[in-house]
């Protein structure tokens, strides 16, 4: 299992390594002096040449990207010319504000999708199949901005149910802090949601028309021991590593469901960022979500390694 | 099927010279043999066992309705979607002759969801070939030649698939500059990873088969084993993934167009008008209700119409 672990971390350094580059050839392409948008397009040449001496940007390209590793390595993002602090700073203010999100999507939506997807399968070709499958296919068309629009409409424009902008705060009681969070998290969560139950739908149908499942229940074994004991336990590797392909599209999705909603996490950081040309603020942004998508992968892995006890014994086989 | 064809008419022949009837009854039952080969073959065709699958039928009805309103419909509407008149601003739908109402300049909105179709598809369609195009390649070179290019253009895919799709086709977009070439490019590039996986891996499992390995051994080139062997075999799988990829490519592009980064005004895109609906909600809702409901009906379109080719040329990956 450790071994497993390892190469996984050692495989993520070359990824890791093509991620900073990507995002650096992408930030160095962008149109416009880096300098003369901080300084302003009325700015002196003399102090648009200062400042580009200051930011190494007259430097070649290869010292330039050299700098910028390094300064990466170190937790350097550089400083935001618009609020004026490091980005770093501002990053790890936004971040746990997108988590919060983020993880309140993927609660719903697990809690939601895998039990629909569970029933779906046990009862094939059910009225309750054929309409759970067209909901999730409904789900996963849905332009999640859309909903957001309509869920406002809805919910907070008529009825005046629900906050429509922020995140609430604690101070003000828990239930400010959830009625903010209904909408966004909700909106978020129907892509994912529909996608779990799509996949776990599938994945349990694999499994419960297999022979040892037959076995069990020439046993005599109660239906609820034959679902939740031997057929999900099987059925669950594919949906765990569905859970963390979809974590970035619910990154994705926040840049969307954030900007709706005046969220202020990380997507929204990055819409205003690219809006108002603050560089270091994208580069450290976007950097951040893809080294996290990276890292929650590889605990995806080593959860799908753990739950699926064949690919442990070949591997260990193989090493001896 | 050739070879399927051939087997069967030998089999039929060594059945006509069993028939006690002689060479004529035998050459019959070859034509019966024949004509029941052919209704076999147009059964089991891949567009029957589409329309035979209700809910492809379905998807495939829905998106022939938006291509034809893509191509067709603006000339059949007669309206210019961006002229403005304000005293129609924020029409409901129904009034002053407009079935979808106006805008929040008088613009027609039925008009502009028209136009917006055409843009929709010649986008997501544009960004689905770009995408496959060079993904499909990367894939085969990368499958098929294996060591140390096979590594390093997975890395860099893998690198690729570390950014959300959208933020990867928003910096894309940042770095091109706006325009519905550079939307197309950006949703291009970005879609590149997806069919270079797909690809790599299936050119891994064919090209290890006894068929390609006898092909080799005759002498066969590499871009003939790679072009005429392996990539029909590999074709199948991204047919499904690029029709699903439309429907991928339909919301990223609203969603650009939402975040004000894609099509830009006065173009009517679906998601450049649910932009400005968002601003009057409140006032006007029809604005974001329709062009939100034209992108959900489409999408639900190629999603339907993706998940029936699978299930019809890959019953194996039947969800």
């Amino acid at each position: 299992m450790s071994k497993i672990i390892l190469k996984r971390m050692v495989q993520l350094i070359p990824v890791l390594f093509i991620v900073v580059s990507i995002v650096f050839a992408i930030t160095r392409l962008m149109p416009g002096n880096p300098a003369m948008i901080i300084l302003g397009p009325q700015a002196p040449r003399e102090a648009v040449e200062k400042m580009t001496l200051e930011m190494g940007l007259d430097k070649s390209i290869p010292e330039q990207f050299g700098k910028y590793l390094l300064g990466v390595l170190r937790g350097d993002f550089g400083k935001s010319y618009r609020y004026n602090r490091p980005v770093l700073t501002i990053l790890l203010e936004k971040l746990p504000n997108t988590i919060y999100l983020a993880g309140a999507s993927i609660l719903i939506a697990l809690l939601v999708g895998i039990p629909v997807g569970i029933v779906s399968a046990c009862r094939q070709y059910s009225i309750f199949d054929y309409a759970s499958m067209l909901a999730a296919l409904v789900g996963v068309s849905m332009p999640p901005f859309w909903l957001g629009l309509m869920l406002v409409l809805v919910f907070s424009v008529r009825l005046g149910w629900l906050p429509s902008i922020g995140m609430g705060s604690f101070g003000n009681g828990i239930g400010d802090v959830l009625s903010h969070l209904v909408m966004p998290a909700f909106c978020l969560s129907t892509g994912s949601m529909a996608n779990f139950a799509r996949v776990t739908r599938a994945s349990m149908l694999d499994v419960i028309h297999q022979d040892y499942i037959k076995a069990v229940r020439a046993k005599g074994i109660g239906e609820r021991t034959v679902i939740f004991k031997h057929a999900l336990k099987n059925a669950l590797p594919p949906v765990v590593t569905v859970i963390g392909m979809r974590f970035s599209f619910l990154m994705g999705g926040a840049i969307l469901v954030e900007s709706i909603f005046s969220w202020p996490g990380m997507g929204r950081l990055i819409v205003e960022a690219i809006g108002n040309k603050d560089y270091a603020v994208i580069q450290g942004s976007v950097l951040l979500m893809a080294f996290i998508y990276v890292l929650i992968n590889l605990i995806v892995d080593i959860a799908y390694t753990y739950l699926n006890p064949k690919i442990t014994y070949e591997t260990e086989r193989g090493a001896r | 099927m050739t070879w399927k064809m051939s087997k069967i008419s030998k089999m039929s022949k060594m059945s006509g010279a069993l028939t006690p009837g002689g060479e004529r009854e035998g050459d019959l039952s070859g034509a019966a043999q024949q004509a029941m080969i052919l209704r076999e073959r147009a059964a089991n065709s891949v567009w029957r066992k589409l329309c035979r699958n209700k809910s492809a039928f379905a998807g495939f009805v829905i998106v022939a309705v938006v291509v034809f309103t893509a191509i067709l419909g603006p000339s059949l509407v007669g309206k210019d979607p961006n002229k403005m008149n304000f005293v129609n601003m924020y029409a409901k739908p129904g009034e002053r002759g407009m079935i979808l109402g106006g805008d929040e300049f008088g613009r027609d909105l039925f008009a502009r969801v028209v136009y917006g179709a055409r843009i929709s598809i010649l986008v997501s369609v544009g960004g689905m070939a770009i995408g496959a195009v060079v993904g499909v390649l990367l894939g085969l070179i990368s499958g098929f030649e294996g060591g140390m290019l096979d590594s390093f253009l997975m890395r860099v895919m893998d690198g690729m698939f570390a950014f959300p799709f959208i933020l990867l086709a928003l910096l894309l977009l940042t770095t091109l500059g706006e325009g519905i070439q550079n939307v197309i490019l950006a949703i291009g590039i970005a879609n590149v990873p997806g069919y270079a996986r797909i690809v790599r891996g299936q050119v891994l499992f064919v090209k290890n088969e006894e068929y390609i390995k006898s092909v080799a051994a005759l002498g066969a080139s590499s871009v003939r084993l790679i072009f005429a062997h392996i990539l029909p075999n590999v074709f199948s799988q991204v047919i499904v993934y690029a029709t699903l990829n439309v429907a991928g490519a339909i919301l990223t592009e609203a969603s650009l167009s939402f975040l004000g980064m894609g099509i830009t005004p006065p173009t009517a895109s679906w998601g450049g008008i649910l932009k400005s609906g968002q601003d009057c909600l409140q006032t006007a809702p029809h604005l974001a209700l329709y062009s939100g409901l034209a992108i959900l009906l489409t999408v639900l379109g190629f999603n339907l119409l993706g998940d029936g080719i699978r299930d019809v040329l890959d019953p194996k990956m039947k969800t």
